[in-house]
């Protein structure tokens, strides 16, 4: 089990950073950006300081006080991409995001909820892959929150994913889970419905079932998230806050989302409109 | 709960108000300040036209004289311009009050490097500041020619032109507007010299999305 946090920290410095770059280039153009870039790196020799701390650095002496209000917009900017209450960006989500959440597992269904009622609000189809021992228990947590109505007439389905899993762990085939999944974005289009947001439990299942399926749960994710690019879908991994895996696998997994979420805050990862 | 250390990271909303006093680049080119001495970085040429149009319109309207130095199309594509704006430009250019040149014949011609010297240029300003102020009130210049000098490498030389400008911006009426193309800029090779012209410059206007003009050092340049 690891400590997700440090690994996450460093996706979020990137991301921040990858903000404030994007904010120089709207001020200064794309091309006099990085010409001022590589100027401060000549100007200011200061092996010590991180590239954006250089940068501003030379904002602030060609700029003096109006450097201020371009470190303004450029934490404008990254405010865009910085952490969010869960809540407030749980009702965000439209179609292509991939959202990992991490969370104790007394709290999941809760969890995946917030995600199904977005969905059910923009008059998706619901998908829920689980794996087959907690179908029924899931079944009774929706119901009693109030979408019975939604299970018994087929906007939300739930479905036992161990076949797809074993399928990927024993031919390692990705192709298979992913065909599967376009047969319920068929079927959902014949029955009316214009996107499908799908709650897969497969990657968890994966990794549970065996650390050395680390790199195979990576290429699934990879794989799944162009799909995701490709089809009118969204959706949501649901992991444990306790990661049986090393930070590497996590930091992987997370480039592969367009979200990810821990106890109150989610972080916007990668591009934000698809 | 193991990730609070994320709520740290929440900024509260509407904390700045980003670019509140900074003027636009339209408001710079058409009323600048006497003895601004701008440098335009373009990465759009089209963004470069507009801004040297409005530059010799204003000034024309003002009744300053206007000399552009720069290359046949785009002293072509600011005249289609100013006449598209019902500026006679026959008429000033006639008058000498809109000066196009297309090269500074400077000390009867482009021999390095005495053409940017500083007798060469006072030469050639004398006969610009004739008739200033008795009937024109200041002058602008307009120029893209010595963009090219910084962009072939051949960055003493520039820098002896701007400087020279530079340096009268305080004693003579007048303002200057220089653009350079960014798409001919190599951040490793151009990245030095690229401190020192824009120290030689009072004002920014870059190519960024915003439209802005930023002063440059304010509390002065270092070296």
């Amino acid at each position: 089990m690891i400590n997700v946090r440090s690994v996450i920290d460093e996706v979020r410095i990137q991301v921040e950073d990858e903000a404030y770059w994007r904010a120089l280039e709207k001020i200064l153009g794309t091309i006099t950006a990085r010409t001022v870039r590589g100027t401060f790196r000549v100007k200011i020799r200061d092996e010590t300081l991180r590239e954006r701390d250089r940068v501003a650095r030379g904002l602030t002496e060609m700029f003096a006080y109006q450097a201020r209000t371009v470190e303004d917009l450029a934490r404008k900017e990254a405010t865009v991409k910085a952490p969010r209450p869960r809540d407030e960006a749980m009702q965000d989500p439209g179609v292509h995001e991939h959202w990992i959440d991490f969370s104790e597992p007394e709290e999941e269904a809760g969890r995946i909820l917030q995600f199904v009622e977005r969905g059910l609000a923009r008059g998706a189809k619901i998908v829920g892959l689980l794996p087959s021992e907690s179908v029924a228990d899931f079944r009774r947590k929706v119901a009693r929150a109030g979408h019975a109505k939604d299970l018994d007439e087929g906007r939300f389905a739930i479905f036992a994913a161990d076949e797809h899993v074993d399928v990927l762990k024993t031919a390692g085939v990705l192709a298979v889970v992913l065909l599967a999944m376009q047969g319920f974005i068929q079927a959902a289009r014949g029955q009316g419905y214009q996107e499908v947001w799908f709650i897969s439990k497969i990657a968890p299942m994966l990794l549970s079932s065996s650390t050395s399926m680390a790199d195979l749960l990576v290429r699934f994710e990879s794989e799944l998230d162009a799909f995701i690019r490709a089809f009118p879908i969204s959706v949501y991994c649901p992991f444990p806050e306790q990661f049986p895996g090393d930070p590497e696998i996590v930091s992987e997994l997370l480039q592969g989302h367009t979200w990810a979420s821990v106890a109150d805050v989610a972080l916007p990862l990668g591009p934000s409109q698809r | 709960m193991i990730y609070r250390w994320m709520e740290d990271q929440l900024v509260p909303a509407g904390t700045s108000t980003p670019f509140s006093g900074l003027p636009a680049w339209k408001s710079l080119v058409q009323e600048p300040p006497r003895g601004a001495h701008i440098l335009q970085i373009y990465e759009d040429p089209e963004r470069e036209v507009e801004a040297a149009s409005l530059f010799v319109r204003e000034g024309l309207r003002k009744g300053e004289r206007v000399c552009c130095v720069g290359n046949p199309r785009e002293l072509e594509e600011i005249r289609r311009r100013l006449n598209r704006d019902g500026v006679d430009v026959a008429r000033f250019v006639e008058a000498k009050a809109l000066v196009q040149v297309e090269r500074l014949d400077l000390n009867g011609g482009p021999t390095p490097p005495e053409e940017t010297s500083p007798e060469a240029l006072d030469r050639f300003l004398h006969e610009v500041f004739r008739e200033v102020p008795d009937r024109y009130p200041g002058v602008r210049w307009w120029g893209n020619r010595i963009a090219q000098y910084f962009e072939s490498g051949f960055f003493d030389r520039c820098m002896a032109f701007e400087e020279l400008c530079h340096e009268r911006r305080n004693t003579l009426r007048w303002s200057l507007l220089c653009a350079y193309d960014a798409r001919k800029l190599d951040s490793e090779a151009h990245a030095a010299a690229f401190w020192d012209l824009l120290r030689t410059h009072s004002h920014l206007i870059p190519a960024g999305d915003l439209g802005v003009a930023l002063e440059l050092f304010p509390r002065g340049a270092r070296g």
